[in-house]
């Protein structure tokens, strides 16, 4: 389909600018949106992002009470026809205040030829999918995919969504060691994914034997100003693959700079980043963006010695394709509520 | 009303967390907010960003067709507990290939400033259709001579006629407005739409020029383009005059501006970021004061007949934000609205 063919079999569903399409929460969970489509639009995304072929300015945000913040996160990715902003909320206290998730947000997609909003939908499931699907996406050509061990730092929402998704990448996978500060979540993360993987869920005894027993390790813990290592440089060895949701915050800078090639999926987000004090010790060199190597334009892994490391912070851009994909399943399924504009 | 009590009157209505309110462009019509009264909760959030009350970053955006725009633009206004956002889209090209489809069209998330939640999403067409122009009366209502009895609109669209028919609150004695477009169908449907409205006798403008020599006041609302055609030339311009721009250096040569006694702009930071987008190929003059400055007293505005004044004012969140509360907060008491689960499935 191009663009107009795209918008006609649109408005053969939905009146444009007189009607918009509402999704819940539960709604985007039972579209019927796969893993495989999950990482097919976010591979998309990140390959469009680092080919120069999507719009996405760095993010903005306000910050309503100590601690919390609101990011506004546009996107339009031509070659898709996606376009919207996501705005997303992450308040820590919410749980303890309130009982609400930490983390919240509302999706706006739009039609890319009119500006007319097509659907609002809510985000948090887009956000819990593509955070994971990101670090997939990297192990899957930066990693030894032959690897048998797994390391899993982090058990909350993100963690049971990479571990849910990481056999679609290391396929021979034999063990999932994870790590969490908080004991419950490791139980409930086992419970919940040991019937979704084949791998056998472990839980780690410390940081230490994550790092000496695992080929390629994720984290997905809550992002600190400043790292506060776990891990000892000296644990670590050639061949491992480090990829994070969460910057630096477990790594120290040795481990960091000694990496045979490190990637950000976005430079420009990255270096901005450095501007608020994340990267306390400066970024290593860059070999270059997640979605060069996705794409090809970048050799992945060349050999089974190199160290590898990956640190990817989440681009409106995986949002909004993503979400273009939900929204083509609501409409073919007939899900969610339509409304007025 | 403190945050607390003003949450726990908002979760009397919504139940916050689980479900939110959705407002579209009749309801918020509906709720029967007043022109006057946007236009004073506009001069309010104005001056609370002037005052650095507020926190709003610069607006960041995509342009998905040429010389369109689509604007995030989130802010926090914490003395009204309001924050959220507003997704702006202004397509030129819907005119001639969606006919149909105005070239506005915005929406706004409204959260929870306690714990992030949205509490509503609203049709912001509306709003941005108002408060544009009440941006330039609260500019007219500080700099421009108040018994002025002429006044010029240069664009006559949406906002054109917004202006004009929103003009007279600030300027009770006008006698004649001249309007001019380039398209004179425009200008037929303005004097047709509008004239019934207002005391003051429309004319259509035979030229440009012809806005510049006759006007005391003189607004402009055309479409932005990234770089500046001007058609009005410097030395038509006069003292005394007050000139009031929707869309940034598009209307006049660049003398207008470096010749002015006053130049205001709504955001200092807003349109030095212009600037480096290549808006203002010719720099930005020595800016005065912010126009909230002005409008809550910080610095005088107009303090003799002869001075040429020119203020530029391209339009802020924490105004769209100040407007949605208030919004909210009559469709909660009118029971306006439909409210739609936040979770659960809606069928």
């Amino acid at each position: 389909m191009n663009n107009i063919e795209y918008r006609n079999w649109i408005e053969g569903k939905l009146d444009i600018n007189n009607e918009l399409l509402y999704l819940t929460q539960e709604n985007c969970r039972n579209v019927g949106l796969t893993n495989d489509d999950i990482l097919e639009y976010t591979e998309k995304a990140m390959i469009a992002y680092s080919a120069k072929k999507a719009e996405m300015p760095a993010k903005i945000g306000i910050h309503p009470l100590k601690d919390t913040l609101m990011h506004a996160m546009p996107a339009y990715i031509p070659e898709h026809f996606a376009c919207g902003i996501k705005w997303a909320a992450c308040f820590p206290e919410n749980r303890k205040r309130y009982g609400y998730s930490q983390t919240t947000g509302v999706l706006i997609y739009n039609d890319a030829e009119s500006g007319s909003p097509l659907c609002l939908m809510d985000a948090v499931y887009i956000t819990e999918v593509r955070t994971a699907a990101v670090a997939v996406v990297a192990a899957q050509k930066l990693a030894n995919t032959k690897a048998k061990t797994f390391g899993m730092v982090g058990c909350g929402v993100q963690g049971n969504s990479h571990v849910a998704l990481i056999e679609k990448a290391l396929p021979e996978l034999e063990e999932i060691y994870i790590i969490d500060v908080y004991e419950p979540a490791m139980n409930a993360l086992i419970e919940r994914q040991q019937p979704n993987v084949k791998a056998k869920i472990i839980k780690a005894k410390d940081y230490k034997e994550i790092a000496e027993k695992c080929d390629v390790i994720c984290s997905a813990a809550i992002i600190t100003q400043k790292p506060e290592p776990k891990f000892k440089d000296e644990w670590f060895r050639k061949g491992q693959t480090i990829i994070m949701s969460d910057c630096h915050t477990h790594y120290e800078d040795a481990t960091l700079k000694r990496a045979d090639k490190y990637l950000l999926d976005s430079i420009e987000q990255h270096e901005l980043l450095i501007d608020y004090g994340y990267y306390p010790w400066g970024l290593p060199e860059i070999y270059g963006e997640t979605g060069e190597v996705l794409g090809g334009f970048k050799a992945g892994r060349e050999n089974d010695d190199e160290f590898i490391i990956c640190n990817n912070v989440g681009m409106a851009a995986e949002d909004i394709m993503v979400a273009r994909k939900i929204f083509d399943l609501a409409l073919e399924k007939e899900i969610g509520t339509v409304l007025p504009l | 009303m403190d945050n607390i009590e003003y949450r726990n009157w908002v979760k009397e209505h919504v139940d916050i967390g689980n479900e939110l309110l959705y407002l579209s462009f009749e309801d918020c019509k509906a709720t029967g907010l007043t022109v006057k009264e946007i236009v004073e909760l506009t001069e309010k959030a104005m001056v609370a960003y002037s005052k650095k009350e507020v926190e709003m970053p610069a607006k960041i955006g995509l342009h998905p067709q040429p010389d369109s725009l689509m604007h995030a633009m989130p802010a926090y206004l914490p003395k009204e507990f309001a924050a959220g956002i507003k997704w702006g889209c202004n397509f030129p090209t819907n005119k001639k290939r969606f006919p149909d489809i105005t070239p506005t069209s915005c929406q706004i998330i409204y959260n929870d400033h306690e714990s992030g939640l949205a509490l509503s999403i609203m049709d912001a067409t509306w709003i941005t259709e108002i408060r544009t122009p009440g941006v330039s009366l609260v500019a007219a209502k500080h700099m421009a001579n108040l018994d002025a009895t002429t006044f010029g609109m240069v664009g006559c669209g949406i906002q054109g006629k917004s202006h004009v028919k929103m003009i007279e609150i600030v300027l009770p004695k006008l006698e004649k407005i001249y309007v001019y477009d380039i398209y004179e169908e425009s200008m037929d449907r303005l004097i047709k739409e509008c004239q019934p409205l207002v005391n003051a006798k429309i004319i259509k403008a035979k030229s440009p020029d012809d806005i510049a020599k006759n006007c005391e006041v003189i607004a402009s609302a055309v479409p932005i383009a990234h770089k500046p055609n001007p058609f009005i030339k410097a030395d038509l311009i006069q003292n005394g005059q007050t000139i009031i721009m929707c869309d940034c250096h598009s209307v006049y040569e660049d003398g207008v501006y470096k010749k002015a006694d006053i130049y205001t702009v709504d955001s200092i930071e807003q349109h030095k970021l212009l600037e480096g987008y290549g808006y203002y190929p010719y720099g930005l003059p020595e800016i005065y004061a912010e126009t909230g400055a002005i409008a809550g007293g910080i610095k005088p505005g107009r303090t003799s007949n002869d001075q040429l004044i020119v203020s530029n004012n391209v339009g802020m969140a924490v105004e769209d934000m100040m407007v949605a509360r208030r919004i909210f907060d009559l469709a909660i008491k009118k029971e306006l609205g439909i409210k739609l689960p936040l979770w659960n499935k809606t069928k």
